[in-house]
């Protein structure tokens, strides 16, 4: 119950699918004070929703896929509390690959700080995908810590079942020891995207 | 000089109890940025990483003179965080975060211009002058100070080419990350009059990518005989259209929001343009040369 003189806040938010099929959420906030019984402002929103859940992001895992047709993938992911980035280096890694006579099979964010179980499924995502040749893993971390990713595709790749190749190019905030990390699981981590761009079409060009 | 922030700028950081604001408290004092308070409402914190914390804006402000502010909260508390940071007398707001309803970056960025004030974002890692002030959570070590003023879109392609530049020797007077959004704080026309009007910017370099209509006000500003040499890298060329590629202004609409349209506008007003990273030092460069040329 709103009090005297307090103005109050509504807010209201459903889901809706665009015709492209994408999540995305509308809602409505209006606000409400004594001079008037009526809302006086109405707004409405629209954003783009992670497709998984509507659950707090940091609660669950959410990914946003654009599914392309070809050979080998970008994936890039990275985030902080509030914000969600790597989507446009993930783009510069895509123009790389069609530079290199391939295309990219799917842009995979994950995006809204992924947890461990979210890098997971996004592998799941990309193993399980047919189009899919081969995975690069590009992330160029600000709030993301890439030592704490280095620790955790660790764990993925010791128990991984599928063999496609993945190749790691991971720069950033905690950089010295997640070289320190991937050199003693075994995995290399490429200097530059470029190196890690040809490593990664390697596999699945034609000859 | 640098422009927006600078090592006179006392910032505070709103939001600083939670794992992330603790975390930019260390990363930004670290860094030799005055750090001269937090905000906190409802938690019973005294101090941060020995970073005074308040319950209000003003109160911070009111203490300490904190002029800039960092603020991390989500988006759906962002309108109102922003407004007590305007209200309170920052001139200066960084606000990193994604998924602002478009209604609400309208509100903010119309109380910042009545305020005088800058909001840089949303949607961005922040703004850094190298070895002055830093106010995000761009990884320090790729920065270093020198002739370029940077501005971009995004926060991860600005890492990459920083840390290029400077790998390659090359330093920046400040990196403003503008952000993704359609509607921003501080658009890429207004960041580039800033740079223009700094003395210490000497060459400019724009990251831009598909969607969206800033790539244009940049081809516009370097077709101006006063220009400053200008740089460029535009992302995005294998991007379908129709899709939007997370971002929420990157998205293939119309031939003009294409990577193809946005190159060709950017190479015909004089801009050196690299059409993927790989070129990126290379147009870079030739920008440089073409300052040293106009000195000599």
């Amino acid at each position: 119950m709103r009090e005297a003189g307090q103005q109050q806040r509504v807010t209201v938010g459903w889901r809706l699918r665009d015709p492209l099929g994408g999540d995305i959420s509308a809602g409505a906030r209006s606000r409400l004070d004594d001079d008037r019984l009526a809302p006086f402002s109405v707004s409405f929103w629209l954003n783009n929703l992670a497709a998984t859940s509507v659950d707090p992001p940091a609660a669950k895992p959410t990914t946003m896929r654009i599914g392309l047709t070809g050979y080998g993938c970008a994936y890039n992911a990275k985030a902080t509390v509030s914000n969600s980035t790597g989507k446009t280096l993930t783009m510069a890694a895509m123009d790389l690959i069609a530079d290199a006579g391939l295309r990219p099979a799917c842009f995979l964010n994950c995006s809204s700080n992924p947890t461990p179980a979210g890098y997971k499924l996004a592998f799941d995502v990309l193993d399980g995908n047919p189009e899919v040749k081969a995975i690069l893993v590009s992330i160029f971390g600000g709030g993301t810590h890439i030592d704490r990713v280095a620790k955790v595709m660790h764990e993925i790749m010791a128990k991984r079942k599928t063999h496609k190749p993945v190749v790691f190019r991971m720069n950033g905030t905690g950089r010295d020891k997640a070289d320190e990390l991937m050199q003693a699981a075994g995995l290399h981590n490429h200097q530059t995207l470029e190196s890690a761009v040809d490593a990664v079409v390697a596999p699945v060009k034609p000859a | 000089m640098s422009v927006i922030v600078d090592a006179s700028s006392r910032v505070l950081i709103y939001g600083i109890a939670g794992n992330f604001g603790r975390f930019s408290a260390r990363d930004l004092v670290e860094s030799g940025t005055k750090v001269v308070a937090g905000v906190a409402p409802g938690r019973d914190s005294h101090d941060v990483e020995g970073i005074p914390v308040f319950q209000t804006a003003r109160d911070a402000c009111k203490a300490t003179g904190a002029d800039v502010a960092l603020v991390y909260v989500p988006a759906v508390a962002a309108l109102d965080a922003v407004l007590e940071v305007i209200d309170a007398g920052c001139k200066v707001i960084v606000y990193p975060g994604d998924g602002l309803p478009v209604q609400d970056a309208i509100e903010i960025r119309t109380a910042a211009r009545h305020a005088d004030a800058v909001v840089i974002g949303p949607n961005t890692p922040g703004i850094i002058s190298p070895a002055k002030c830093k106010v995000g959570f761009m990884p320090s070590f790729c920065y270093t100070p020198g002739p370029f003023g940077v501005i971009s879109r995004s926060g991860s392609l600005s890492y990459e080419a920083a840390w290029r530049l400077t790998t390659a020797g090359i330093g920046q007077t400040t990196v403003i990350g503008i952000g993704g959004d359609p509607v921003k704080g501080l658009n890429a026309a207004e960041a580039i009059e800033l740079l223009h009007a700094d003395p210490a910017t000497e060459v400019i370099l724009y990251l831009g990518e598909i969607g969206g209509n800033d790539e244009y006000a940049v081809a516009r500003y370097a077709g101006c005989t006063d220009a400053k040499p200008t740089a460029a890298l535009i992302v995005g060329a294998a991007a379908p259209h129709g899709k939007k590629m997370g971002h929420a202004a990157a998205l293939v609409g119309s031939q003009a929001d294409s990577h193809s349209a946005k190159v060709d506008a950017l190479a015909k007003a004089g801009v050196q343009v690299a059409r993927n990273v790989r070129g990126l030092l290379a147009a870079a460069k030739r920008a440089l040369s073409a300052r040293e040329a106009a000195i000599r």
